[in-house]
């Protein structure tokens, strides 16, 4: 509840001393990212699923930007258009873990007892499972897909959303709005839906960041391996794939490229997330 | 004495409760993943089949039980060390990772105790710093650590030192191409060709071994050197500190005794997981170094559509990391009380 409170005051106090320019550093590489994603089919570019076996390997020029891939594709253009796919694949994967990690938690919290013990177990369990082996195990099992990389990433950064709904819903249940919301006749759904997973939003929207950039490096690992995108499907992951075994051979372009657009992805997320998180600890110090 | 007792007799019992239990739900979650993917047995009878062929498969699968009988074969035969037979090299499956295994913990290994060199003096110094310029400096590393993903650093390593600068050999396995392999002992090459004297060979598998297991630190350590730092930063702001240095206890006397002491269990936790996470979270550096290990085994597998080899490895690394997890709690509970009470 405190934590609730610190943070909502330090939103307001944000907002009226204009100190959104900490969050500036962050913002400024993913805002151009972002537009990318939305803009890149209607941007001027070459086909990023053309290959032309005549132009392989052409190293960066003024034709080819970021030069072109094993395929003959236009690693500039694909790079662009990945970002659709990625950043589409991140935000699922967010939402996804939000909507089972979140009623969970809050569950466990305001039950308790066997519920939450068992909730808690899973959890750990689910986190100590080696995420790569457990996607392949799945590929193998029921066949890869898109759909099934952003399950797999969703149910592993779950638990991460129960704790912290729970942490914030156990201490809400005695209180006496909850009480009287019991005693009007709301049912259990309704107290969790309506009078306490709405607590811990700020909290949620705040680690969206976080889990934001731990998912996109998770799919990018996955997709590296051949998981879940197919190749000429432009994806920054299995972009690198397609480069990798040229690069001891020296033509770094094909990998270089995707590797930086994550990296500075990734950079971005972090920045926003930690400084959402001083935000968190403004008041205490 | 008796409260002791008492104490540790909660805890282990607590501690091991759990540990069970973790592995009953790991063996469980992956019970039911292998059963709904579908039965070999069409694949073990071939195309023309009468349906008693189909019932004696069965049968020899013991798919014909009931479905809590089928779970507990599986069970005992994890517990035997039994992870089925590869599809692929017709090997038991266990002898296929134990043949692999060391290779990883090879990589592992010198990965920790890079991130210790690195993580853990660097996280003081950044602490006994706090906000000045080398903390910082400092505090750059971690920040790009957890930006990069692990097989673009491997990558662009590997161009640099090898392509372009030719430091380091080729990113091709443990050893070069017909190299003399050291005699069996422990699977470790650096410890085996010591073992033999051998120190040509030693320092051939130790220059191939610099790059991935560097690639892996970099990216692992951020979480060593960052707890570190906020553990001591917190020690150094407490009471006890404060009236220790008031009264004038010697600078060594009162980093060794009172503040590294209490730092230790976090330390060691946050250790402990990275090692844990080792074994079966290698994956993407064993494909970009073509290290021999058991995240290569799993990527073969996964190319010949292999189910056993992963389902065993999903088994073993994820006991591997709730039996190390365990380890570590006990340890922190010898050195700090208040674990104990928890």
């Amino acid at each position: 509840m405190e934590v609730i409170k610190n943070f909502n005051s330090n939103i307001n106090k944000m907002i009226k001393s204009r100190s959104f320019s900490r969050l500036l550093p962050g913002l400024i590489i993913l805002v151009p990212f972002v537009l990318i994603a939305l803009l890149a089919p209607y941007l001027p570019l070459q086909d990023p699923v053309m290959a032309n076996p005549v132009i392989r390997h052409l190293p960066p020029s003024f034709e080819h930007f970021f030069g072109t891939d094993a395929n003959g594709m236009d690693v500039f253009s694909r790079v662009l258009n990945a970002a659709r796919l990625d950043f589409l694949m991140t935000v699922l994967c967010v939402l996804l873990a939000v909507s089972i990690g979140a009623p969970l938690g809050a569950a466990a919290g305001y039950f308790g007892g066997i519920l939450e013990t068992t909730i808690e177990r899973l959890s750990e369990v689910v986190q100590s499972f080696p995420i790569m082996l457990f996607a392949m195990m799945l590929q193998i099992a029921f066949g890869g897909s898109i759909i099934n990389l952003v399950w797999v990433i969703a149910v592993y950064i779950a638990p991460f959303y129960a704790k912290l709904v729970r942490s914030i819903v156990k201490p809400l249940r005695h209180l006496d709005y909850i009480q009287a919301a019991k005693v009007t006749g709301n049912t259990p759904l309704q107290i969790l839906f309506r009078h306490l997973i709405p607590n811990a939003l700020p909290a949620i929207v705040s680690q969206f960041t976080l889990s934001a950039a731990v998912s996109i490096r998770l799919l990018s690992g996955l997709s590296f391996l051949g998981l879940g995108v197919a190749v000429p499907t432009p994806e920054w992951g299995s972009m690198i794939q397609i480069g990798a075994g040229w690069m001891i051979f020296g033509k770094w372009w094909s990998s270089f490229f995707p590797g930086m657009a994550l990296f500075l992805t990734i950079w971005g997320l972090t920045r926003i997330s930690e400084e959402v998180e001083s935000m968190y600890t403004l008041k205490e110090q | 004495m008796k409260e002791f007792i008492r104490n540790w007799g909660i805890f282990l019992i607590k501690r091991i409760g759990s540990l069970i239990l973790a592995l009953f739900v790991i063996s469980l979650i992956t019970f039911i993943i292998v059963r709904s993917a579908g039965t070999p047995v069409y694949l073990m009878i071939g195309d023309d089949f009468t349906a008693e062929m189909v019932e004696s498969a069965k049968s020899s699968l013991g798919l014909d039980k009931p479905i809590y009988m089928q779970y507990a074969i599986y069970l005992k035969g994890i517990l035997r060390g039994d992870l089925g037979v590869s599809r692929f090299t017709f090997n038991p499956v266990t002898f296929d990772i134990a043949h692999r295994l060391p290779a990883t913990i090879e990589l592992a290994i010198t990965a920790l105790l890079m991130m210790i060199l690195w993580g853990i003096p660097a996280g003081i110094i950044a602490a006994l710093n706090e906000n000045k310029p080398i903390d910082k400096v400092i505090l750059v590393v971690p920040k790009i650590g957890v930006s990069v993903t692990q097989f673009w650093l491997g990558l662009l390593l590997i161009y640099f030192f090898y392509y372009r600068w030719n430091l380091f050999p080729e990113p091709l396995g443990r050893l070069p191409f017909l190299a003399d392999i050291p005699p069996h002992v422990t699977g470790l090459y650096l410890i085996d060709t010591l073992l033999a004297g051998d120190t040509e060979t030693f320092f051939m598998a130790l220059h191939r071994l610099i790059l991935p297991a560097f690639t892996l630190a970099f990216t692992i350590s951020p979480g060593t050197l960052l707890v570190t730092r906020a553990t001591l930063r917190n020690i150094l702001k407490t009471d006890y500190m404060r009236t220790a240095r008031a009264f004038g206890l010697p600078k060594s006397l009162l980093y060794s005794k009172y503040m590294f002491r209490n730092a230790f269990p976090p330390i060691l936790t946050v250790l402990a997981i990275a090692f844990g996470s080792f074994i079966g979270g290698t994956v993407l550096i064993e494909v970009v170094f073509s290290w021999p290990g058991i995240g290569r085994y799993a990527v073969d597998a996964l190319q010949r559509s292999d189910f056993e080899p992963i389902v065993g490895l999903v088994l073993l690394s994820s006991f591997a990391y709730a039996v190390i997890y365990f380890l570590t709690d006990i340890i922190c509970a010898i050195l700090d009380p208040r674990y104990r009470l928890q």
